[in-house]
């Protein structure tokens, strides 16, 4: 499965990015928050890692008649589906895994939040978590599709489903220009995916945390770890499906190509604090009726072209 | 060494989860523990270097069974499948089907002349893969897309009981539907 | 000091608050320090380290209140903030407690050897602490302990369809009824209030759910029989507010939820907004106005008409805008916001509008799923301690 020989970007690496980036997105987030209650930003940079502290020494909470085996599988699942996913993210040119079917894989890793998600809500035997868990499924059903087709075609403009291919296809222009649908779709989608920002109605507060109402501990941190660590994972993947991947001025390609991951979560953590919850009801219509068409005439548009070229 | 020992671990553990799919007594536990099963069933898939078909089982698996959740959660509203139950019926009649679907199964493996191989395996299994169902099947795989597509549609307009004119009005003429929940477009 | 005091003095608390009906000055003087020192408010108790009840003691709320206890996982605190007065020195107070490692370990301790007890004479299958679980938050349900739960099985493949005659971790199973696609399916019972975060104090609402769908509602006021005066005597520009970032929250946009906070504790502090205040007062309405989300995914929500008090007309959308009217109106008056108005008036309005919202609720909330039920409920935004004050048809002038 593993093609060529070793990377000279080894899996610790990337794990410690990941869980950099994380850490970035939830100090970030942070920060947005405390501007918007009027404390001193800087302060908020350390508050992922005072809530951590927290987390560590709460207790773990066991709930009568919760399914406990499922319940803590769901979100130990979590930030081992985003890790997996990251497997074929390249940094700059090289990748853990640059697998023939990389875009495949990233998009069978990051459904496995779909399992965790709905099994943290089910297993909780709690009635916030079961509506988060159906949520999230409702959620998914809605920009799943769309999500793929903006993949597809990614890869479609490249003829391959290797990322590295995807990545060199972009020499000349970026696919977020030659495709703005495909990377619009694909930024909408990875919000509903990490149910971040306005599509966080699966952990939302009007469900009492929804799928996160019910666990504590050192199971809550593992859980918020694993849902920064998928939002990061995503905004990591559109740098080389969109942006060019590691090319750039100057700078050497991982520098690029971290630049611009944090551009893109930057600007998903944003997003999130800027846009109230959408509702489920009525974003799936929107899924269904704009977005899929939306992707679908893309992958048209874009096949034409390179039938053309 | 290794591929035996993955496939070895995988064969196991495919037929363990399998089992534990009667043996659990909750749905939830039930789905999942076929989900695991098919799992197991796909990464032998990737051992025989079929890099796409594997990630697709695993893909399709996945959400298949979130689907199936769906489903559940329809007929039984308890979270964490508070009431065991169990997921064997006609305990005899299955049995002896499995058993003999085993036995046929099995001696296919050994009755089977399998044929040796011949060249070496493709750069790109998966252009390969394309240009053997999209070449010369193209019609039959595009008839039967069709055919799957309009059997869903159908399922589902036949199990809606609101029609169009449920929501629109006997005439038709209602500018927004009449919906016990609006969608978000308002049409 | 050992690794566990170190961390949890890193640690910064996050708090469950709970609001009695009077306890509003307590709860709005709580949400202010709470955000001062950076703390957090949790949405559910098992994620909570601290308790706190705002408002004066209530035997009919302290059953919710130990409920929302036993949820916590601990370490844990508890403290009642019976005013506006003292609540900085009570939060710093508990706040030691909770930093008290021995204490805690030695209340751990306590409990783990209760739940193992528990575990021995009920025979369930050691569920471990806290025998008490509820589906809603505070709300409660019929505990009936069967003794004989988790059986082998019911063999057919349907057991659930016995009755509720065995209960798994001791909690009743669910009905069935019949849903509004015509099927019969499961149904909880389930009740949102008093202690859920951001609602109306003393609200409960006793819902019959199938999926988050509300298939009955009945709504009722838990305790506040000894409140005689309102908070928001006199409704201004802050108790618009007020509602507001109830609103902004269960729309799920706790930013503009907490700028509203924010601005709701500037204008109750200095009645003569001061410039900078007002320019940001009217920069988060510009925001909040400008969402088309937001509109988006409440308009068309609990329409009422009809002969009721005017503030609950229209939907969701229209009564969100009309509170930040209300805001907007004071603001641009320039004097005394929201002081013009005759103080008997507006007493008998705001309970008659509290009245009449409580009446209507479960008309509006029946047929809608959770989340449109909780903006719902925040839109109309019943103010209980008005309707336990000055309750309409003795009150007449």
């Amino acid at each position: 499965m593993i093609e060529g020989d070793a990377s000279p970007l080894s899996l610790l690496t990337l794990l410690a990015l990941l869980g950099a980036l994380a850490y970035a997105a939830a100090a970030g987030s942070a920060v947005l928050h405390a501007r918007a209650v009027g404390t001193a930003p800087v302060a908020a940079v350390s508050a992922p890692a005072r809530e951590s502290a927290r987390l560590l020494v709460q207790r773990r909470r066991t709930v009568p008649g919760a399914d406990a085996l499922l319940w803590r599988l769901g979100g130990a699942l979590l930030p081992v589906a985003a890790a997996l996913a990251a497997l074929v993210v390249p940094l700059g040119s090289t990748a853990v895994s640059d697998l023939s079917v990389g875009v495949v894989w990233f998009n069978a890793m990051e459904v496995l939040a779909w399992c965790a998600v709905w099994l943290l809500g089910w297993g909780a035997n709690s009635v916030w978590g079961l509506v988060g868990g159906y949520r999230f499924l409702i959620q998914g059903l809605s920009y799943e599709l769309p999500h793929m087709f903006a993949l597809i075609t990614a890869a479609l403009g490249a003829g391959s489903l290797r990322v590295g291919d995807i990545v060199a296809a972009q020499e000349d222009v970026w696919f977020a220009v030659l495709m703005p649908a495909a990377f619009a779709v694909y930024l909408v989608s990875a919000l509903a995916m990490a149910f971040w920002g306005p599509f966080d109605a699966p952990v939302g507060r009007d469900a009492a945390g929804g799928a996160a109402a019910e666990p504590s501990g050192a199971d809550r941190l593992v859980l918020l770890a694993g849902r920064y660590m998928l939002l990061a994972v995503v905004a990591a993947m559109a740098v080389p499906l969109f942006l060019g991947g590691g090319a750039g001025p100057l700078l050497p390609g991982w520098a690029w190509s971290l630049v611009k991951t944090l551009a893109v979560l930057g600007a998903l953590v944003w997003t999130g604090h800027r846009v109230p919850t959408v509702r489920m009801d009525r974003f799936t219509e929107v899924g269904w009726m704009v977005l899929l068409p939306l992707s679908l005439l893309q992958a048209l548009v874009v096949s034409v072209l390179v039938l053309v070229r | 060494m290794a591929e035996t020992v993955v496939f070895a671990v995988c064969a196991v553990g495919a037929v363990a989860s399998g089992a534990a799919v009667f043996v659990v007594d909750s749905m939830a536990r039930a789905t999942f523990a076929l989900l695991a099963s098919f799992l197991f069933a796909a990464v032998p898939l990737l051992l025989l270097e079929l890099s796409y078909l594997g990630v697709l089982v695993i893909l399709m698996m996945v959400m298949e069974m979130m689907v199936m959740v769906v489903f559940m959660i329809m007929y039984m509203m308890n979270p964490a499948g508070l009431m065991p139950m169990s997921m064997v019926h006609n305990k005899a009649g299955s049995l002896a089907v499995a058993a003999v679907t085993f036995a046929v199964l099995a001696a296919g493996v050994f009755l089977v002349p399998w044929p040796a191989r011949e060249g070496s395996p493709p750069a790109d299994p998966t252009r390969q893969l394309a240009e053997a169902i999209m070449g010369p099947h193209m019609l039959v795989m595009m008839l039967v897309g069709m055919v799957l597509f309009a059997t869903m549609v159908a399922s589902v307009v036949l199990s809606t009981p609101r029609g169009r004119y449920d929501r629109y009005g006997d005439d038709l003429k209602r500018t927004r539907p009449d919906d016990p929940i609006g969608g978000g477009l308002g049409r | 000091m050992d690794l566990t005091g170190w961390l949890l003095a890193r640690a910064l608390p996050c708090a469950f608050v709970v609001t009695a009906v009077g306890g509003t000055g307590a709860r709005l003087a709580v949400e202010r320090e709470l955000r001062e020192r950076g703390w957090r408010r949790a949405a559910a108790p098992g994620a909570a380290d601290l308790l706190v009840v705002c408002g004066p003691e209530d035997p009919d709320l302290a059953d919710a209140v130990d409920r929302v206890w036993k949820q916590m996982p601990g370490p844990r605190a508890r403290v009642r903030v019976p005013g506006a007065d003292g609540a900085a020195r009570l939060l710093d107070a508990t706040r030691g407690r909770l930093l008290d490692v021995d204490r805690q370990r030695r209340e751990a301790a306590e409990r783990d050897a209760a739940a193992r007890e528990r575990a021995q004479q009920g025979g369930d299958e050691g569920h471990g602490d806290d025998g008490e679980h509820d589906q809603g938050n505070g709300g409660d349900h019929d505990d009936g302990h069967s003794g004989h739960a988790g059986g082998e099985g019911h063999g057919d493949g349907h057991g659930h369809g016995h009755g509720g005659m065995s209960m798994p971790g001791g909690i009743p199973m669910a009905d069935r009824g019949p849903d509004r696609d015509g099927l019969t399916l499961d149904r909880l019972h389930v009740n949102l209030g008093p202690a859920l975060t951001d609602w109306p104090a003393g609200l409960r609402l006793r819902l019959t759910l199938q999926g988050d769908v509300v298939q009955e509602a009945e709504a009722e006021i838990v305790g506040g029989a000894a409140v005689t005066s309102a908070f928001w005597d006199v409704p201004g520009p802050a108790a618009a507010l007020d509602s507001a970032q109830r609103l902004l929250t269960a729309a799920g946009w706790p930013d503009a939820a907490e700028s509203a906070r924010r601005w709701r504790d500037a204008l109750l502090a200095e009645p003569e907004p001061d410039a900078a205040t007002r320019r940001g007062v009217l920069r988060w309405l510009r925001r909040v106005r400008r969402s088309r989300v937001l509109r988006w995914s409440t308009a068309g929500l609990g329409p009422i008409d009809g002969p009721v008090p005017e503030p609950l007309l229209g939907d969701v959308t229209d009564r969100w805008s009309r509170r930040l009217d209300v805001v907007e109106a004071a603001l641009g008056a320039g004097g005394r916001p929201g002081r013009d108005a005759p103080a008997d008036r507006s007493r008998t309005e705001a309970a008659e509008a509290a009245k009449a919202a409580l009446d209507l609720l479960p008309s509006l909330v029946t047929g809608q799923e959770l989340a449109a039920v909780r903006l719902v409920v925040a839109s109309l935004d019943p103010d209980t301690e008005a309707l336990r004050a000055h309750v309409p048809g003795r009150s007449h002038d």
